[in-house]
């Protein structure tokens, strides 16, 4: 645990096809104050798999997705996307990270804000062709990308003419824009009421059965990840750790009706059962 | 010394932003009409003309039973009337000031901004510096700049500039750190560079930061201009020098006519600042509060 490769060295053995955690560890602060907000976290996400990620508030979720985005670097343990380091793949423009809040540019139109990522590091395609894991992708014309999303007809508006559920699309336009390899979304949906987080739920779906981007998923929602998942991995806290990894495995596509409801409630109950363990077995002394 | 830097930042309706303000503010308000809400409706500008009126009243209350104190409106507006030639001449002297004066300021104030927010070097090397001058009476130095520059233009801009420099630094300082972090991941993820970061979302992240400075600072601007003029009096043009030589001869009307000509000169220069806030800013919260 303590000893740490160099990067360069792991990556000659990383996969080119899988995002790979390996025994992460993440300490914040020191002394008194220290988390442990990782810790022996082992994680792989196949590429095209929709990958959710649940567990208590503070078991590290979002630490776990920022390490992947290259926003933090693990104290210990190895991260690796596609085969190449985090910090590369987002040199390659490889990573289309989705935060809890939209985070729209106010002054560009909804069009202005999804072409953002493209007018930025432009040496990122040059780069992205050299990376062992790199999979050529027919670019996509982001009015079709908002189309699909249904803001065909708020292309042009300013953010603060779209309702929070728009913006949150938008946001996820933003991140599918670059052809990304991999979608990281803290949380997406959570600060929207529940009427308006299936509709966007059915609409991710539609667009990601057609695109089979890899996605890592955070949520707080039981049935949100059964919905969208191939695999949920359940994560415990103090020290944040994987509790189980479940394949879902139901038919797809899985639109409203199509999924049959006894089958969806039996993964349901199996996530919550995993949680309540993660739950009791509180802080553990390893 | 940052209790210090943060208590001079210029908080307005457009200088409190609130980042966390996007998750709750849900569906599209519904916008009223701009007919039904006209500005021209009595209980609009009623107010604003009834209190002007009283002021006025009181004004030439005051100015009938003693003479010497105020002059009545009718004598101050005759002073204007006989001479308009000689009041818009030296208007144009002090506007002129304050605006070449204020360009400097805030330039000089823009660049050291963006130095001080990219390095931390710059920014232990300069901030003592600029707080020293925001707590040094700027209008004190004016005499001395004037025994060091002479009687022309030079002490008024420099003065201008300098009264206008630390106001504006301190908001543009503020508006380019105001970009929420969740906006910088997402940059940081893309590997956009600092120049990108910069152009792209600090810059204008800044922009309601900077009128509300500028409404704070064109005001301000023509008070700089006008204290350099009193410590020059006689040997240049200018509404100050009118205003002190005025009063060394008594000529009270004349003093108040110049005053007139300053207080008209301010409010057109805000009104000008305000429109252009509105087309520029567009598309921020201060401006959509206003249209609700
Ligand atoms: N920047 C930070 N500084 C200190 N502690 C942090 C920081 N980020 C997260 N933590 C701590 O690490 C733990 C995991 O946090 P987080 O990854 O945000 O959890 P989750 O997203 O699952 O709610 C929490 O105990 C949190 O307080
Ligand atoms: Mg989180």
């Amino acid at each position: 645990m303590t000893n740490t490769h160099s990067a360069g060295a792991s990556l000659e053995y990383a996969s080119p096809d899988e995002i790979v955690v390996s025994d992460a560890l993440k300490v914040y602060g020191s002394g008194a104050g220290e988390v442990t907000a990782l810790s022996h976290v082992d994680l792989t996400v196949k590429r095209g798999q929709f990958v959710s990620v649940i567990g208590p508030s503070g078991c590290g979720k979002s630490t776990m997705l920022r390490m992947i985005a290259g926003l933090e670097q693990p104290d210990s343990g190895e991260v690796s996307v596609f085969g190449a380091h985090p910090d590369e793949a987002c040199a390659a423009k490889m990573i289309g990270f989705v935060p809890q809040v939209p985070a729209l540019l106010p002054w560009l139109s909804v069009l202005g804000n999804v072409t953002i990522p493209s007018k930025v590091n432009r040496r990122a395609d040059a780069l992205r062709r050299t990376l062992p894991g790199h999979v050529a992708r027919p670019a996509t014309d982001p009015r079709v990308l908002l189309t699909k999303l249904g803001l065909g007809d708020a292309i042009d508006r300013l953010p603060h003419q779209l309702s929070g559920g728009m913006q949150q699309r938008v946001a996820i336009a933003r991140a599918f824009s670059i052809q990304a390899d991999v979608l990281l979304m803290d949380e997406p949906f959570s600060a929207l009421d529940e009427f308006t987080r299936e509709a966007i739920q059915v609409q991710l779906l539609e667009l990601w059965e057609q695109m089979r981007t890899t996605v890592v998923f955070v949520t707080h929602s039981v049935s949100e990840a059964v919905v969208l998942s191939d695999v949920v991995v359940v994560m415990s806290a103090r020290p944040g750790r994987i509790e189980a990894v479940i394949p879902i495995d139901l038919p797809r596509p899985r639109r409203q009706g199509l999924l049959e409801a006894a089958a969806m409630h039996e993964y349901e109950d199996l996530i919550r059962e995993k949680l309540q363990t993660a739950w009791a077995s509180g802080p553990v002394v390893r | 010394m940052t209790q210090q830097m943060n208590s001079s930042v210029i908080r307005s309706s457009s200088a409190t932003r609130s980042s966390s303000s996007s998750p709750t503010r849900s569906s599209p308000v519904a916008r009223s009409s701009g007919a039904t809400r006209s500005p021209w409706r009595p209980r609009v500008w009623a107010p604003a003309v009834i209190a002007i009126l009283i002021a006025a009243l009181v004004w030439e209350y005051v100015a009938t039973n003693n003479t010497y104190l105020l002059p009545r409106l009718g004598t101050i507006g005759q002073a204007l009337a006989t001479q308009p030639a000689f009041f818009l001449d030296n208007a144009w002297v002090t506007l002129s000031e304050a605006l070449v004066g204020l360009v400097i300021g805030f330039v000089a104030a823009f660049v050291v901004a963006v130095l001080v927010t990219e390095s931390g070097i710059l920014r232990r090397a300069i901030m003592p510096l600029a707080v020293v001058l925001n707590v040094t009476p700027v209008v004190a130095i004016a005499p001395a700049l004037v025994v060091a520059f002479g009687f022309g233009p030079a002490p008024k801009l420099i003065v201008t500039a300098l009264i206008t420099f630390f106001p504006i630094l301190m908001n543009v300082i503020t508006g380019l750190n105001s970009v929420s972090p969740p906006i910088l991941q997402v940059f940081s993820t893309l590997r956009a560079n600092r120049f990108e970061v910069l152009t792209r979302l600090r810059l204008p992240s800044s922009l309601p930061y900077v009128f509300a400075a500028l409404k704070v600072v064109f005001p301000l601007s023509v008070v700089g201009a006008v204290v350099a003029e009193f410590s020059a009096p006689g040997a240049a043009k200018g509404l100050g020098t009118v205003i002190s030589v005025a009063s060394s001869n008594s000529r009270l009307a004349v003093v108040y006519a110049a005053i007139a000509c300053l207080a008209l000169m301010g409010a057109a220069l805000l009104l000008l600042i305000t429109l252009l806030e509105k087309r520029v800013l567009r598309w921020h919260e201060s401006q959509l509060l206003k249209r609700e």
